[in-house]
Parts: C-alpha cells; structure tokens; sequence
C-alpha cells in the first residue's frame, strides 16, 4: 500500500495558541508605537529641559526610533518564549504517560501502549470524529471458518460450525466432486506458504487471516495442503497425494477483490483456473446458465449474521486459450506505464464463465469491550464512522452489535446505493432530506453507502455528501479502498472537525496518516498501521481511556500551561509598561536582566510544569461522565474568551503589583534595586498563588514546586545580595530585614488573590460547569448523579410531526430500508424545489449545536 | 487556600491488581501511572467564608497598627525652590539660578509641631526629578567608582565620559548633576549638631565606592551640572555623591542629608540656613526640606495603613455578601437539578 508522504500533524490547541500568540504580537506592536510616540513627545516636551539628561539639542533623524526600539525591548518578553519549551516537555510527558500506563497494556500479547508522535496529546481530548476500520480493530481478526455452502446446499446451519457438521464430513469422505472442488480451492487457491515444523505440525504462514483460516479449515477437513517447492502445490488428500503446477498467480487487489490461480492438474494435465473473491466479484462472472440466486441467498444470509464471506469458483481452460492468455498476460506485467491497470484488466479476461461452487462464512469476533467503548465515546459526543472493505449487510450486523448504531425504534440507517450516477445522486437528496428532517429529534440517524457510491459522491456531489456528513452522527461505508478512506477523512477535516483515524491494516495507512490522529492498532495484520499511527495500542477498548482519560487530561493541562504562559510574561511586561509612565516614558527598565532572565525561565516556569500532575477530575469520573469531554471538543477551556480572562488577570495582577510597591516604597525608600525587587517578589508571590488556585490536585510534586520555587527564589536572590559585584548587592537582605516589605508582599498577594477566589467561588458555586458539578459530587462525596443526554443545548424540536415519516416497517428484519419520502406530502412541501439548499440547510445545522458549522462551504 | 478540607485520595491501592505483572508500588511507579496521592482542595461555602472573614480580620488591625506607626511618625516639611528666589527674580528664576553673581543664601524658619525624638533625619525631596530616566540611570560606572580610573572603559557613562580628552572620575550624569544645596540648623542660639556621616549604606561605601579612587577632572567641561567634589577625598567618604548615586524609582524621592542627634520639642523653631545652589527650577521640579522622626515602618506613611484597612473591608465585606448568598440560596453540592446536560453552560 502505498504510503505517501505524511505531513507534520499540528494541533487544534497549538493552532489557537498560535493565534493567541498573533494576537499578542499586534498588542505589543501597538503598545510600542504608542509608547515610542509619547516617547517622543515627552522627550521634545520635558527631557530637552531636563537638563541632568543632557539630550543634545539636534540629533540625527533616526533618534526618534530609539525610544520605539527600547520599548520594543522591554515588550519582547510579552510572548513567552519560554512557553515552547514548556510545551514540548509536557507533551512529551503526556506521551510517556500514555506509554506508563499499565491499563493499557495488552495482557495477552503484552503489548503496552505506545506514542509515537509526542505532540499532539491534547487533539485526542477534542476528538470529535472516530473513523475506525472494521476488520482487526473493532473485531479481534481471529478467523475461524464457521459455515460454507456448497452447491446450494448450508452446512454449518445448525450447530454454527460447519467442521463438525456430519453432513459436510460425510459429504467430503463419500467424494462429492462438488465438495472435494470446494475443498481444493479452499486449500490452495491462496498464497499461503505451508512450512513443517520438527514435530510434523503443518504451520502456515498467510498473509490474510481469511486464507489461514480456510486453509486450516480445509486441513480440518482432510485436504491437507502441506507442501508447496517452487510452483509445485502438494495437498494430501485423504491419504492420495495430489500436485498442482502454478501457472499464473492472479493477485489480490482491492479493486478487483477476487484472487485466482491458473495451475495444471499434474494427474491429468488439466488447466485450471481457481477463483474466490467478495461476491460482486464473482457471482457476475458466473457461466452462463448457472443460478446463482442460491449462493446469493447464501451471502445474504452469512452476512447477516455478521459473518464474512467469500465465493468460490473454478473452471477448466483450454490449452490454447491459456497460451494466448499468457502472453497477454506477460505483456502487461512488463509494461512500465499503468501496470496494474493493464494487468487488472488482462485479468477479467479468463476470469469469467466460472463455475461458482459454494459460499464460505468466516467468523470474525468482536474484541473485547467494543460495545461498551464505542457507547462511552458517543456518549461524549464523538461521532463513529466505520470504514470497511466488507460487505454492507457484514458491517451493518457488526456495526448493530457493537453499539454503533441502534436497532429500529431507536435509530434509524439510511441507505445511499444505485448503480449509476443518475441514481446515486436521487439516493444521496434523498437521504440528505431525512437527514435534515431529523436532526431535530432525538434519534440516531445514520447512513450506510458502499464504495460505488461513494466514488459518485465523492467526485460528484461532493459538497451533499460534506453536508450529509456534516448531518449524520454515524455512517458506515462499506467495499471502499484505502484512498477512499482517506479521502472521507479529508472530508471532514475540511469541515474543520477534528479526526481520529483507528486501523490496524495495511490499508488504513493512507487514512491514519490522513486524519489529525492516527491510531494504529498494534495486531495481527502486522505493525504496518501501528507504524504509520501517531498512537499504536493493543486494543480498541483501549481507545477509551487513551481519549477520555489522557486527551482530556492533556487538552486541561495544556490549555493552563499555555495561558498561564501569558499570564505571568504579560503580568510583568505590564508592570515595566507602568513604570514607563513614571520613567518619563523613557524605556527603563525596572527589573535588571538577571531578574528578567531567571523570572521567565525559572522562577515561574518550574510551578508550572507539575500541572501536568493535575487531574480536575478523577479518571473514574470521567469514564462515568464521558459527556465531560465536550469541554475540550468545544474548546472551552483555550479559546479568546478565557484568554481574555488572563489577560484581565495579568493587568490587574499588574495595578495590584506596581501600585503597592511605588507607594509603599516611595520618598526616602524609593531605591530602585529596592523598588524592583518589591516588585519582583510580588509578582513571585502572585503567580504561586494562581498556579496554587489554579491547581485541582496537589501531589507532593506540586507542593514541592509551587512552595519549594518560592523558598529558591529567596535563595537565588540571597545568593545574588551576597555578591559585591552584582547590582543587587545586600539588596535582599535589606529588604528581607524591613517590615515594610513583607506587609508590601502579604497586602499585594491579598488584593490580587482576593478577588480571584471570590469570583472562583462564586462561579464554582453559583454557576457552575459541569466540570465543577462533578468535582464537588467526587470530592464530597455526594451522590453522583448519572448525567443526561450528550446535547449541550437542546436541539430545537421544530418538526415534531415528520417523527411519523421514519417508521417504516421494514421487510424481514433487513435493517435497512428507506423511507419512501417522495411520497409524503410533508417532505414534498418542505424540500420546495431545491433539494441543495445550502444556505438554510447550513444555518440550520449550526443553529442546534455551534460546533457543528462547516467552515468549508 | 483552604487546602484543609481537601481529601486526601489514595487510587493506588488498587492498581496491583493486573494479573500478569508483578505488583508494583513505590513512588515513582504511582507517578508513571499519575497516581500519586494527591489532596483536592474544595471550595465549600465554609471554607470560603471563613478565609476571607480571617483575612478581614488579620488586615483591618493590621491597617490600625499601621496608621498608628505611621502617624507616630512627625514630619516637617518646608518647599523652598521657591521661597528661595527674592521677589524681584521670581519671574526669571533661570536666570537666577544661573547667575553665580547672585547670593543662593537663603533662610527658612520651620516651627517643630510636636516634640520630636532624635534621631530626626534630615532629608531633601525632589519632586519631578527623573532620575530613573534611562539616559540617566544607565550614565555611570560601577567599575570605575571602585576601583578609579583602572579601567578605561567609560563607555557606560555617556554622554559625560570625559572632560578635554581626560576622563572623568566619576564619570556619568548621575555623578555630574551631584545635588549640591546645604543646609545648616540652628534652633533659638544655638547651633544644632548634624550628623553627616554614615547616611550612605555601608556596604556601598565598602564595597561600591573605592577607598582610594579620588575624583579627577570633575565638573571641569564647559557644562556644570550639580555641585563639584572635594578633589582629595577618596569616593568612599563622599557620602552625599554615594547617597545621590542610589538612584531613585520615582520621580518624587527624598535622600538622607543628615541626623540632628538632639531632641526637639514642640514648637521650637528652627532656623534653617541653605545654600539654594541646584537648579530645579529649568524642568518645574520643586525642592522640600524633610525633617522627619521615623518609626519601625520607616517614615511617615498612611499607604500601608489605609491600603489594609481598604483590603480588610473588602474581605469582610466578600465573606458577609458570601454568607448571605449561601445562607438565602443554599446550594447541595453535585445536585442532581444542577447536572443536567441540557442546561446551558454559562461559565468557560
């Protein structure tokens, strides 16, 4: 599978700081401006009859950019710098932590759970889009040939298991040619390797798990493929030994989905052609004349049952015809230009006038915990779509099994099909319609569309299909190529959703590499996705806690981290704005560089590194609450608004700082290195406070920095007054020694935390979220109360009445059918003519819930 | 922070639970697994309250105490820049400031209000006076005060570097614009004895100043700015220089000039006998004489006081409107009626 080239992944949270920091830039711009130009007012005006200044009279012009440029010094410490370095080692701890935690370890093949691309731990707590494979990932990949039928004739039907149906054992050992055929293809019409072990055991090394297991099923039923020596296939035979000459080896490509073989009886010299493929890949190339309504019943009925199936045929070639195919078939895997086409195309030519001989049915378990995982993940409002190669009835039965969509009340599974163009597109309006009718009511809406279809919407009706998507909460696509998946991945996130791709296949590699996060599920297709993913886990269940309990975690820690970056670098850069003011705008700076320096890369930058030890809620919690997650997936906790909330905090941090300091150290204590360390150490003893307020948790670590960064800035700043060379020679001792300067420090810590936990309190108690309800049940202890719905607001319940429309009763318990909505009078009215409203059509998909707009149209 | 209500949480007790692994325990294996105990503070309404009444309760006589410290303190200040200038010169104080022709003698009589116990500090204000200008601040070299003229680099001193191709020592516009008014006291006949040593800090005399760097073409250019210094003192005995040298943060700062060592009682005056050398009237700034006693706090000032009073108020004041809300609108913790998904969230 071809891989391509996967771009560097950057997060929807390190795009908002990004923004911020922009945002920042432009506010530093303009206070520099404004304050060069008072700058330079003030120096024509005052400082030129300063005469203690001795500004020359006439300078050269470009003396008016020096006021501008030491501003623009003294405002550089407005953005952090120090918050990428921050980031990225707490990133990295989230990435370690995913790789610690013991709870997801897979205990059968311990295999922990791994991070590979550190970065974008917090995009999984704002995942609102869940495109998971099929085979592999929601189910254990463990083939286990269940059923087959045979001529039209089931076995396996009553037990379930057709290697111990009498029937089939005394079909095979009485020599029904039909059966023994069935068996032959079974057993060699793969591209499995047999190898002997020293005991005589037969292991096989296959590269699909299908072909193992029909492989083994056919050992199991004493056609013992046991050797295969360059082209020479030995299979044992009830005792008789038989060989088969590999011709041709017609290969497996999703296209196609059907592999064949040309070889030559060796007993007779017969030439062969053994096929077996998906269905759709078979049954129409069936010999004119055979019925084949039987095996379709057959694949119907396995599918429903959520089995997987394959079809199995076989013809005799002629001498000649096999000659003159041949070398078309040589000349087309010579050619350089579009090889595999040319090759897939030589193929369909003797793969045709087959004789069909039977159905077989895999068994492919669901892993453990799906059901469960999947429920909680669209409980916390992330939408599912599964992507399989399988067959639509297959994936319908597995997606209603694992709680992926509801059964009839309760939801309902549109359907998208049609064999041309014109038809898809009625199917896709159609579906669309219901689609836009429904989202006002409580339902589970999803629809299913396979790979043919896909394709028109994909390249045709492109934004229906975006709309649609945009719409539906669940979709399953069924028989599409690894392309298709990842451009349905490429879908969504130009709407601007954040995408999480779960794999575990060759073929999901272009999707995982596509979405934001890729996930690769570390199993028994090989580590090729695991490889490509940006997170590799053992299982699904995993997932989980991988998204509710880390994602959530690291889009909360990042979202503090981050904004108090700002906080504490704008908190002094306002104090030196301030200073400016009673510098005569001159540019002074009140700290000296040394302050300056440690400030920001220590002093206020270790606290803030244990919040990655911060839970604000238990993990319990949160598993027993997953619709906690919308916080992150909306964004609540980084977005302008509460950066604003910062930015106020820092500017009133900033008054409460420079304001008590200038007065209480004025007149004859208005030393400067005096002045500057009051100023200082208040804003030391603020920014622990807010860390210390802004902490849900306090481990020993937190205490240990958060206090233990307060006592080190005593010593640092001893060590420093103890040096006759430095500037703050028996500065702090001075100051340490003076009553005046610890009232200065506990009046600045009061008037700025004060407010702060007042209106902490009064939101936590008074308005609080839904994260500070949950908080108060866990920490009291109360009763915790189960939570509603996932809808943050209420959809709005406009059109009650097309409830009616839906319920349909569908034909022997096929879960999918479609409501006939042409025919209602209500759907006539309301679609009037324009089945592509976009514009209210939009409109009214982001009334209901603001996160779902698509920015794309 | 109300950290004491918290619960202290112990998860790790049931992590070694995982078959297959051996039990695992110890600190940093709880860290791996951000297990650590941890304490979660809560928000209760009692602890909230109970805080900010606490806080009322420590500020409001903290600001008692400090108002009491502060007006303990008794202050005498007289501005003189312009009291200074005989009448005649008052429209034109330039020109007399500038014109060395004219006597700067000039006589202030400041009457004491309230007995005042020595040691009684004597102090000089500038108001409007920017020595915290970066053209200003940055003018000197630490280098050079201490250990003379060693170092050629006067580079930091600009503009005032050097003097006629000599250097200056001390270099620099803070040194250059040395404030120069003195000041002589006498109350009733006699003389009253001022202390002018030890007003600069010890350690810049010991360890900033040189003991033996001796100013050298000093206040020689064609531009005088403050007063001149005894060539024959080393720096470190010019205290008033080391005084002028500590750079003050505000644009309105007194420096120490000396300490009268003798009480003074209520309403004496005193006859204060100044020389009006410095100039501070081209820039609108005013001078003050300060006598002032001083306190444990320091000098006279009602910030400290005022700034806790107005703080104890307003925690008292949060803690009584916090006690009505709850006691009006109690509110169960983890309600039900509260949890609704549906409900709009107002906070972010």
């Amino acid at each position: 599978m071809s891989r391509g080239i996967p771009e560097p992944k950057l997060t929807a949270m390190d795009a908002m700081i990004d923004k911020l920091t922009g945002a920042i830039f432009v506010f530093q711009i303009v206070v520099v401006m404004v304050l060069g130009i008072a700058g330079n007012v003030w120096k024509d005006t005052e400082a030129k009859k300063q005469w203690y200044v001795l500004y020359p009279d006439k300078g050269p012009w470009y003396e008016l950019l020096i006021i501008p440029l030491r501003f623009e010094l003294l405002c550089s410490i407005m953005i952090p710098i120090s918050i990428k370095v921050s980031l990225d080692l707490v990133k990295g701890l989230y990435a370690k932590f995913i790789d610690w935690d013991h709870r997801m370890v897979d205990l059968e093949t311990s295999t922990p759970s791994n991070a590979t691309n550190t970065a974008i731990s917090e995009d999984l707590g704002q995942v609102e889009y869940i495109l998971t494979d099929k085979t592999g990932t929601l189910t254990e990949n463990k083939m286990i040939f269940r059923r087959c039928c045979i001529s039209g004739i089931f076995y396996g039907n009553e037990n379930g298991d057709a290697l111990k149906d009498v029937e089939l054992l005394h079909a095979v050992s009485s020599g029904s040619p039909d059966a023994v055929q069935f068996l032959t293809i079974m057993a060699i019409c793969n591209t499995v390797i047999p190898t002997q072990s020293k005991t005589g055991d037969i292991l096989y090394k296959a590269q699909s798990q299908d072909e193992d297991a029909l492989v083994q099923a056919a050992a199991h039923l004493h056609m013992v493929f046991f050797n295969k020596s360059g082209n020479i296939l030995e299979v044992k035979f009830n005792s008789s030994i038989l060989q088969y000459e590999v011709l041709e080896t017609l290969e497996f490509t999703s296209d196609r989905k059907r592999m064949s073989l040309v070889l030559r009886d060796c007993q007779n010299g017969k030439i062969l052609l053994l096929s077996k493929g998906a269905d759709e890949a078979i049954l129409p190339y069936a010999r004119t004349g055979q019925q084949t309504r039987n095996f379709i019943e057959a694949v119907e009925q396995y599918a429903h049952l959520g089995l997987r199936t394959l079809c199995l045929a076989w013809r005799e070639l002629r001498e000649d015809e096999y000659q003159e195919w041949s070398l078309m078939f040589k000349e087309a895997n010579s050619t350089l230009v579009d090889r595999e086409w040319r090759v897939a195309e030589v193929c369909q030519r003797i793969e045709h006038n087959l004789e069909v001989l039977g159905v077989t049915a895999i068994e492919d378990r669901l892993q453990d915990g799906v059901p469960e995982t999947i429920e909680t993940l669209r409980k916390a409002g992330i939408n599912f779509w599964m992507l399989t190669g399988d067959k639509q009835n297959t994936a319908i039965q597995i997606a209603l099994s694992c709680n992926f969509i509801s059964p009839e009340p309760k939801g309902q599974l549109l359907s998208i099909d049609g064999k041309t163009e014109d038809e898809v597109r009625r199917s896709l309006e159609r579906v669309l319609l219901t689609m836009r009718i429904t989202t006002s009511e409580p339902k589970d809406v999803a629809f299913v569309i396979d790979g043919w279809a896909l394709d028109f919407a994909l390249n045709h009706y492109r934004k229906a299909f975006t709309e649609l998507a945009i719409l539906s909460r669940t979709a399953i696509c069924c028989r599409v190529t690894p392309s298709q998946k990842a451009q349905l991945v490429q879908i969504l996130k130009s709407c601007d959703y954040r995408t999480l791709a779960i794999g575990d296949g060759g073929n999901d590699v272009r999707m995982i590499q596509q979405a934001d996060i890729g996930v690769g599920i570390s199993g028994r297709e090989g580590l090729q996705a695991a490889r490509a993913a940006d997170y590799s886990i053992g299982k699904f269940r995993f997932l989980k806690r991988l998204i509710l309990v880390h994602g959530r975690y690291s889009y909360n820690r990042t979202a503090f981290l981050s904004q108090y970056s700002f906080y504490k670098s704008l908190l002094i850069c306002f104090i030196q704005i301030f200073f400016s003011f009673i510098s005569g705008v001159s540019g002074t700076s009140l700290f000296n560089s040394v302050s300056l320096m440690a400030y920001n890369v220590f002093y206020t930058s270790v606290p803030v590194l244990v919040s990655v030890l911060d839970k604000d809620l238990s993990e319990e919690t949160v598993i027993q609450h997953p619709q906690i997650l919308f916080y992150c997936q909306a964004g609540r906790l980084l977005n302008p608004s509460t950066f604003a909330g910062w930015f106020g905090r820092s500017l009133f941090h900033a008054v409460v700082v420079f304001l008590i300091s200038i007065h209480a150290y004025a007149y004859d204590k208005s030393e400067m290195e005096e002045v500057s360390m009051v100023a200082l150490s208040g804003c030391i003893w603020l920014q622990a406070f807010v860390v210390a307020m802004e902490t849900n948790s306090f481990t020993i670590l937190q205490h240990l920095a958060i206090w233990g960064n307060l006592a080190g800035f005593y010593a640092i700043n001893w060590i420093f007054s103890a040096l006759p060379a430095s500037g703050m020679y028996t500065i702090m001792f001075r100051l340490c020694r003076q009553p005046s300067y610890w009232i200065s420090i506990f009046l600045m810590t009061a008037a700025g935390m004060s407010p702060i936990l007042a209106i902490k309190y009064f939101r936590y108690t008074y308005r609080p979220s839904k994260i500070n309800t949950l908080q108060q049940a866990e920490r009291l202890g109360g009763p915790i109360v189960s939570l509603g719905t996932i809808e943050p607001q209420p959809r709005p319940l406009i059109e009650k009445d097309v409830s009616t429309l839906s319920i349909t009763q569908p034909k022997n318990r096929n879960p999918v059918y479609e409501p006939l909505l042409s025919d209602s009078p209500n759907a006539t009215r309301r679609s009037s003519g324009t089945p592509f409203d976009f514009f209210q059509s939009q409109s009214r998909s982001s009334l209901p819930n603001y996160s779902r707009n698509c920015k794309d149209n | 922070m109300d950290l004491d209500s918290g619960t202290s949480s112990t998860v790790g007790a049931r992590v070694q639970a995982i078959p297959g692994r051996p039990a695992q325990h110890g600190a940093l294996y709880q860290f791996k697994q951000q297990n650590l105990p941890a304490c979660k503070p809560v928000l209760t309404p009692a602890t909230v309250i109970a805080t900010f009444l606490l806080m009322g309760f420590i500020f409001i006589p903290l600001g008692l105490i400090t108002l009491r410290a502060s007006n303990s303190v008794v202050e005498i200040v007289d501005r003189y820049d312009i009291e200074c200038i005989p009448e005649e010169l008052r429209s034109n104080k330039l020109l007399y400031i500038t014109d060395d022709s004219i006597s700067k003698n000039c006589s202030r009589f400041l009457k004491v209000p309230k007995s005042m116990r020595a040691p009684i500090y004597i102090y000089y204000q500038l108001d409007n006076y920017y020595q915290n200008h970066r053209r200003y601040v940055k003018s000197r070299n630490d280098k050079q005060l201490l250990h003379g003229l060693g170092d050629n680099s006067t580079s930091s001193c600009k503009p005032l570097e050097s003097s006629g191709d000599l250097p200056i020592v001390p270099c620099g516009l803070i040194a250059w614009s040395v404030f120069n008014d003195t000041f002589k006291f006498s109350s009733g006949s006699s003389e009253l004895k001022v202390n002018r040593k030890n007003i600069a800090w010890k350690s810049d005399r010991n360890h900033k100043f040189g003991k033996d760097v001796y100013p050298f073409n000093f206040q020689n250019g064609p531009l005088i700015g403050g007063g001149k210094l005894d060539p024959n003192t080393p720096l470190s005995d010019q205290e008033d220089l080391i005084v002028w040298m500590r750079t003050a943060a505000l644009p309105s700062f007194r420096k120490l000039y000396g300490r009268i060592e003798e009480d003074l009682d209520a309403d004496d005056v005193i006859v204060v006998q100044l020389m009006n050398n410095y100039n501070a009237y081209s820039f609108g700034g005013k001078k003050k004489l300060v006598l002032s006693t001083s306190s444990w706090l320091g000098g006279k000032n009602d910030f400290f006081g005022v700034a806790s009073l107005f703080i104890g108020t307003f925690c008292m004041m949060i803690s009584i409107v916090f006690l009505l809300l709850h006691v009006k609108n109690p509110r169960p913790y983890g309600d039900a009626m509260y949890t609704s998904w549906n409900k709009k969230s107002s906070s972010s």
